[in-house]
């Protein structure tokens, strides 16, 4: 019995990974398919319309994501352009993963090795951006007993000290994405975005490093904070997992020249994380 | 193990719950009886926007869960990582449909996200009737919950052995499985391979019906394609009138994708179709 339902399963497993190569196939399914145990188990009149299960295949993995989680990248390249790399990827990956999002996984990098994507050099970072956004606003929402917020750590302090968490525990929302890049993504993010669109993306220098941290400060909000070129060894030590003491203490140790580091700013972006909710208490052992 | 039963839902009628409407939704004092809820497109979210306003909508109205990456009847068994995913999302929402197709979307590891179409043969159902059995156990307490959706379908097997109603139904009695009998999917295929789908519609046992589709498609050059981008046609509406008139009221729901459609519209089209 059970030698016959393997049987079965096999004969299964056969013609679907059959149907399923004519699908993906990128020269078209009676070239993949003709002479194969599908191709004759299928009515001759029909089989033609195989094209219509391939078409729709890569409309599918390159428009829909082109539309939704490259939504902003689209704005930028077009639509088309987008959906192209998109198609090129599904096309040397094939997809493993239920999660169409979750198979997308390595396009930013799979960009890089692209010569017509070399000519824009930012474009690997800004799906980077792409794919790191909708991964920290689907990931798991700050829980309000631990979050460190302005309104929270002011109710714990005297009145007039600075409303920053405890430095020795606090360490940013474990949900949290920080991506340092060479290029200007920050603006290329707000000038893809049609209801900001007051900066025309070919007016900007795309070669300006910029770096941004996501986190969410509710389950409804992702917060996206410009960090200064100054703190970005601050903000990668409490990436990294540092706390925000070892941070400022990583921030001492890295600065070319400690004393040019601008205080008065630095403790107003440390009050600013704070206030938007990015760190989260943890507890010292 | 043994089913309890779901309880039939009765006279009532909803629309497929797409992103682009979730605005219009949440501010409409107003929601349909019935909300279908894409499963997949929510079911691996962890947190974030999306999950808030269903659990919203939830508490407001009726959810119906909608799946299109089950594949249940791929060779391999479905995921498991899937099944729970799927079973806590109904859970969540407590979902009173939880639905898929009778197709498979993947083999030999790769994913292909359509709803590609199968032989239906006897050795095909006695697969899939084991398929259905391991989704029933991973949903638990949802289990008696979970119904097949029919397809549209663009090419058939000359080693089909039965229809695909006649296949449905044996799979419905031996397992206890609902159907949700997507109306534009009979008429679909029954244009594209030549039956009269009235008499596949006849061939349904009303007991197995939990819900209804409808929706709209579109001629391409010698076959209908189930595009859900257009008016459910005249000869549809007919189709489903005729189908509920043997099963009784069941919520029947309206899918539309085109991203251009206005909530209200799909409101009135329903209604109208249901001459409500």
């Amino acid at each position: 019995m059970k030698h016959a339902a393997e049987a079965v399963d096999a004969e299964i497993a056969r013609w679907q990974a059959e149907f399923l190569r004519g699908v993906q196939s990128p020269h078209g399914t009676e070239h993949e398919l003709a002479g194969t145990g599908l191709w004759s188990d299928l009515e001759a009149a029909t089989r033609h319309r195989l094209e219509v299960y391939r078409t729709g295949h890569y409309a599918r993995v390159s428009y829909t994501l082109a539309d939704t989680l490259f939504e902003r990248a689209s704005a930028l390249l077009s639509r088309e352009v987008m959906a192209g790399i998109l198609g090129r990827f599904f096309e040397a990956h094939p997809a493993s993963a239920p999660n169409l999002v979750a198979a997308s996984e390595g396009v930013a990098k799979f960009a890089k090795m692209l010569d017509d994507v070399s000519e824009h050099p930012w474009i690997p970072d800004f799906l980077t951006l792409c794919e790191r956004r909708w991964a920290v606003l689907t990931g798991p929402d700050p829980s309000p007993a631990t979050l460190h917020t302005a309104a929270s750590t002011e109710s714990s302090t005297e009145a007039g000290a600075e409303s920053v968490p405890h430095p020795a525990c606090s360490k940013l929302q474990a949900n949290h994405f920080f991506l340092a890049s060479e290029f200007a993504v920050f603006s290329l993010w707000n000038a893809a975005d049609d209801e900001i669109a007051d900066i025309p993306s070919g007016s900007l220098d795309a070669c300006v490093p910029q770096a941004m941290l996501l986190f969410k400060s509710s389950a409804l909000t992702l917060e996206n904070v410009l960090v200064p070129q100054d703190f970005f060894p601050f903000v990668q030590a409490l990436s990294n997992g540092s706390t925000l003491l070892d941070a400022i203490d990583a921030l001492d140790s890295q600065a070319v020249d400690p004393e040019a580091l601008d205080a008065a700013a630095f403790g107003a972006f440390v009050t600013s994380l704070a206030a938007r909710g990015a760190f989260a208490t943890h507890t010292i052992r | 193990m043994t089913l309890v039963p779901a309880p039939v839902l009765h006279a009532m009628w909803g629309v497929g719950l797409r992103p682009a409407h979730f605005s219009h939704w949440r501010a409409t004092p107003d929601l349909p009886p019935w909300l279908e809820v894409m499963a997949d497109n929510h079911m691996f979210h962890q947190g974030g926007p999306g999950l808030v306003c269903l659990d919203r909508l939830a508490a407001r109205t009726g959810i119906l869960l909608h799946g299109v990456g089950l594949s249940i009847a791929s060779a391999e068994a479905p995921e498991a990582r899937y099944l729970e995913a799927l079973r806590a999302l109904s859970c969540r929402l407590d979902a009173a449909v939880i639905s898929d197709h009778l197709c498979f979307t993947r083999a030999a590891g790769r994913e292909s996200y359509d709803l590609l179409p199968i032989p239906h043969t006897a050795k095909m159902l006695g697969h899939v009737c084991s398929q259905v059995a391991r989704v029933q156990v991973a949903l638990g307490e949802k289990g008696a919950c979970f119904a097949l959706e029919n397809v549209s379908s663009y090419v058939s097997f000359s080693t089909n052995e039965m229809s695909e109603m006649e296949f449905l139904r044996e799979v419905c009695t031996r397992t206890g499985c609902g159907l949700l009998l997507d109306v534009n999917n009979v008429y679909v295929s029954a244009r594209n391979h030549g039956f009269d789908a009235r008499s596949e519609l006849a061939k349904v046992d009303p007991q197995h019906v939990r819900q209804y589709h409808v929706a709209g498609h579109s001629e391409a050059e010698d076959f209908l394609h189930d595009t859900h981008d257009a008016p459910v046609r005249g000869e549809v509406w007919e189709l489903l009138r005729y189908s509920l008139g043997r099963t009784g009221p069941r919520p029947v729901i309206l899918e539309r994708d085109d991203e251009g459609a206005h909530a209200e519209d799909l409101v009135r089209e329903i209604r109208e179709g249901l001459r409500l």
